[in-house]
């Protein structure tokens, strides 16, 4: 009688090594492999906008697909900021700024039919949002009860060349 | 029965432990790991954007001395960087100004550094002194060296302009003279890095003096300066190097990362300058729907240090 408290916790035990170690830990690096995935679609988009100078809804596709080989729905927004070149106040004085042009958004259609040209010079942005929980995540949330953030990423670069 | 299970218990409460253990640090090192990767290519994309506009905002005047300015460059660079992490705001951007101890820009005839300087010195009730500490840019400073008595201003793309002293100035003998660029001669192109490298370990060097707090000392690592001297020598253009040392806005942890960009000459692209309505105005050649104008400019940059804005019709 007195060893079932001890029989209990060994089979607790066992359940905790045999089943959930294992599970914990493959989840776990499938989030890692998820980030990464989604880095590196994140970059590599960027730099094509950046290096072709323009922003077309054929890149625009290809990267979405890779995304979508996360497992994870995801959010994107591109942001363009125009480089402009204003007078001075005194002649042979320039002032530039950077205004925000184009805002595409996902969640708005994202970009379709487009094939935008940029100017060297320009500064594009990026970002990434997962709209759902990655399987560790969830874990996390509904056993240990700690809220996860999503997933978040952006990346900017100067447009290299004219579109 | 009862103390040989508490040994089997205890076996795999250990197990557990080191299990967790271990994986909450290779949980953690994944994490530090992906926010590296992200700091490196945010700091590339800045020093990059910090090239391609000092490239565009460069021009040469009537003595032929390429002229930029270093300060376009410098809020591109924290632009870009803090759009890589979707943050910005002047509290940031004052934090950021802190981070970045050594920026140098170096044009075809001479080099910009971001330094710490102290922005005179107020005094406070009591009299005690106050000085407030800020980076800016320094005048263009050339490559200047002695070479058998001479002083000898040398250029990045091989081609250099030599002089001897005269009273308190230096007048220029000779430009374009056929480049030696043996190991100590006149135009030497590792002195050039060399010099470039020293400024850049000067300008921590200057940002620890003015530091006291040892968690936030500056390091220039060997391996940085040795890659950068290497990678250097070959430059033909303007270079943009710089360090960048704080902590990440997402884990607080402290990053370090040091990005060189380098860059040939730029295509020139016609702008033509006109009014209309009263106002001054200027389009790309490509754009403009033929009309009178009054002068064609080969950037939009020389078109607005004429006085001429962006024709909204076209931008």
């Amino acid at each position: 009688m007195t060893s079932f408290p001890l029989k209990l916790v060994g089979a607790i035990l066992t359940v905790l090594l045999l089943i959930f170690v294992p599970i914990v830990t493959a989840v776990e690096k499938t989030d890692i492999g998820i980030e990464r995935t989604a880095w590196n679609c994140l970059q590599n988009y960027t730099d094509i906008i950046a290096d072709k100078g323009r922003i077309t809804s054929d890149d625009y596709d290809k990267f979405m697909l890779k995304l979508g080989s996360t497992g994870l729905a995801w959010k994107v927004t591109v942001t363009v900021d125009s480089r402009r070149v204003y007078a001075g106040s005194v002649l042979g004085q320039m002032e530039v700024r950077h205004v925000t042009t184009h805002v595409y958004k996902s969640d708005s259609g994202g970009i379709l039919n487009t094939n935008e040209a940029l100017r060297k010079g320009d500064i594009v942005t990026v970002s990434i949002e997962s709209l759902n929980k990655t399987a560790g995540q969830q874990l996390t949330e509904n056993i240990l009860k700690i809220w996860t953030a999503p997933s978040e990423m952006s990346l900017a670069a100067m447009v290299r060349n004219d579109g | 029965m009862s103390r040989y299970f508490g040994i089997v218990v205890i076996f795999p409460c250990l197990l557990i432990i080191i299990y967790l253990v271990s994986f909450l640090n290779y949980k953690a090192e994944a994490r530090r790991e992906i926010l590296t990767i992200r700091a490196d290519a945010a700091a590339d994309r800045a020093t990059e954007a910090a090239l391609i506009e000092a490239q565009l905002n460069a021009h040469v005047d009537s003595y032929g001395t390429t002229i930029i300015n270093p300060e376009y460059s410098w809020q591109v660079y924290r632009s870009v960087f803090l759009k890589s992490w979707n943050t910005g705001g002047q509290k940031v951007e004052a934090m950021m100004d802190a981070w970045v101890p050594a920026m140098l820009i170096a044009v075809n005839d001479g080099y910009y550094m971001r330094m710490v300087t102290s922005d005179g010195t107020t005094y406070q009730i009591g009299g005690n002194p106050n000085s407030v500490m800020r980076y800016r840019f320094s005048q263009k400073i050339p490559y200047a060296r002695v070479v058998g008595g001479e002083y000898v201003a040398d250029t990045l793309n091989g081609s250099y302009i030599y002089s001897y002293t005269q009273g308190f100035g230096a007048q220029v003998r000779g430009i374009h003279t056929p480049v030696d660029d043996t190991p100590g001669g006149i135009h030497d192109g590792r002195a050039i890095v060399g010099e470039l490298v020293g400024a850049m370990s000067y300008m921590v060097e200057l940002a620890n003096d003015n530091n006291n707090k040892w968690i936030t000392q500056f390091y220039l690592p060997r391996q940085f300066l040795d890659d950068t001297l290497y990678s250097a020598v070959t430059f033909k253009g303007m270079t943009v190097m710089c360090l960048i040392q704080g902590f990440d806005l997402l884990s607080h942890d402290k990053l370090e990362v040091h990005s060189i960009a380098a860059s040939q000459m730029v295509a020139a692209k016609q702008v033509v300058c006109y009014t209309r309505s009263g106002r001054n105005y200027y389009a790309y050649i490509s754009d403009y729907v033929p009309g009178s104008y009054q002068v064609i400019v080969s950037s939009a940059e020389e078109a607005a240090r004429l006085g001429f804005n962006p024709d909204p019709l076209y931008f």
